[in-house]
């Protein structure tokens, strides 16, 4: 008993708590990464016209990635959806440096309304378009592991 | 027994865990609040985007030029049947054809009111409107829409011909491919420009009321829609070559009871050209 709490006063259990939490962060990290490079290619091909994004499906002569990033759907209120996607992962990357509850939940918020927003678009490519954009469904994933890992990462923060 | 310096400070540490288990609790039932709050949040921003983008360019976001058009459009042709690539009619006793180019800006000037001016400065006769509302709205004759592809040659993109003139056939599937023509007509880029992307033709589409735009997007995969811009623009070619002017766009053909008109290549000298070759034929 003594010795436990000897163990406990000497602060021995939280390194183990650290190194999880550290690991979440470490796989936001990579993930949020991966997800600016992406967004930062799709950013680019979108502002320079380029219609040959490297995809599985055609549909008339034209590479159904960019019949997505092209059509109706691939810009908000006039700003390109690449370049929303592009902010998120700039926005969650820079939450990681913020310490305490509020980068934390920051970070979940941001991963979440980007999971939404995704879920939408890819919604729309599937019963609207009717076409796949590999490209737009591997950040949907990308939001999707980072609304998961943000959210655990907030929630087991404090337990 | 314990003594009562014990019992006390039994008591005051039981009092401190107590203090420490309800500071947790309220710690965590913040967390979850905040957590809540945050979820919150982020689907009133989710909600939002959503509501902006399903409006894609309906009425909230279009320029001044689309509602312009919209409103010209929808008021020329509302009552008209249409069907297919045909305006007017079915029995209509004169058939006018138009071998038309959606990017050409001849086919513009015939096509949009003199209101409009296309970007090569070129501005609208107010014809094509007319023979609508003098011929086709009385059940006089019908018009006809082909392809024939001439400025859209032009376009960097080798595939914009195919996919606007075939995105107007499949509006045409839903009794709507004069809709679509006359909106591009009167929403025209520049020639030689590469404006046609995919978000310009679902622009045009969605701006056509009753257009059930998933069934368009589908239809518009339809190898025959494609097909038919071969025979199309081979029937054109060959309509055109009788004139002295040589195959181009627009052409116009008029064939009523009495026969067929000479073809109407490129812009006649008034629109009396139309009401003659009609009366020769009718």
């Amino acid at each position: 008993m003594a010795a436990e709490s000897a163990h406990e006063r000497a602060g021995l259990h939280r390194p183990t708590r650290r190194t999880n939490v550290s690991g979440l962060t470490r796989a936001i990290l990579v993930i949020a990464l991966v997800g600016l490079l992406e967004s930062i290619y799709l950013t680019y091909i979108h502002y320079h016209g380029i219609s040959a994004l490297p995809c599985f499906g055609a549909h008339g002569g034209q590479s159904s990635c960019a019949l997505v990033q092209t059509s109706v759907y691939s810009k908000l209120a006039g700003i390109p959806v690449a370049l929303l996607g592009l902010i998120g992962y700039v926005t969650i990357l820079a939450t990681l440096f913020i310490r305490g509850e509020l980068g934390r939940a920051a970070a979940f918020g941001v991963a979440l309304t980007g999971f939404g927003f995704s879920a939408y678009l890819t919604y729309r490519e599937i019963f609207t378009l009717k076409e796949i954009c590999e490209w737009c469904v591997g950040s949907a994933l990308m939001m999707t592991a980072l609304t998961i890992l943000t959210a655990i990462r907030y929630l087991r923060a404090g337990s | 027994m314990a003594s009562r310096k014990e019992q006390k400070e039994q008591a005051r540490a039981a009092r401190l865990a107590q203090e420490q288990q309800a500071a947790e609790q309220a710690q965590r039932t913040r967390r979850l609040q905040i957590f809540g709050g945050v979820i919150a949040l982020a689907v009133v921003v989710i909600v939002a985007a959503i509501a902006i983008s399903s409006g894609g360019s309906t009425h909230k976001g279009q320029s001044a030029v689309a509602k312009a058009a919209v409103a010209h459009v929808n008021s020329l042709l509302a009552g008209i049947p249409q069907s297919g690539n045909t305006l007017g009619k079915p029995n209509a006793p004169i058939t006018i054809t138009e071998y038309g180019d959606l990017e050409c800006s001849i086919c513009d000037e015939l096509a949009t009111p003199a209101s409009f001016t296309n970007p090569e400065s070129q501005q609208g006769t107010g014809w094509e409107d007319k023979l609508i509302t003098e011929y086709v709205r009385t059940g006089k004759a019908k018009l006809v829409f082909r392809s024939m592809e001439t400025a859209s040659s032009s376009n960097p993109d080798a595939n914009a011909f195919t996919q606007q003139q075939v995105a107007a056939e499949a509006a045409g599937l839903q009794g709507k491919e004069w809709n679509f023509i006359e909106l591009m007509y009167n929403q025209q880029g520049a020639e030689g420009t590469n404006y046609v992307s995919e978000s310009y033709l679902q622009g045009l589409a969605k701006e056509i009321p009753g257009l059930n735009f998933k069934q368009w997007m589908a239809d518009r995969k339809l190898a025959r829609l494609k097909n038919q811009l071969s025979v199309d623009n081979a029937a054109g070619v060959a309509a055109g070559q009788s004139s002295p002017n040589g195959a181009g766009t627009p052409t116009i053909v008029i064939k009523g009871p009495l026969g067929q008109s000479a073809p109407i290549v490129g812009l006649p000298n008034g629109y009396g050209a139309y009401v003659s070759a009609i009366n020769r034929v009718g």
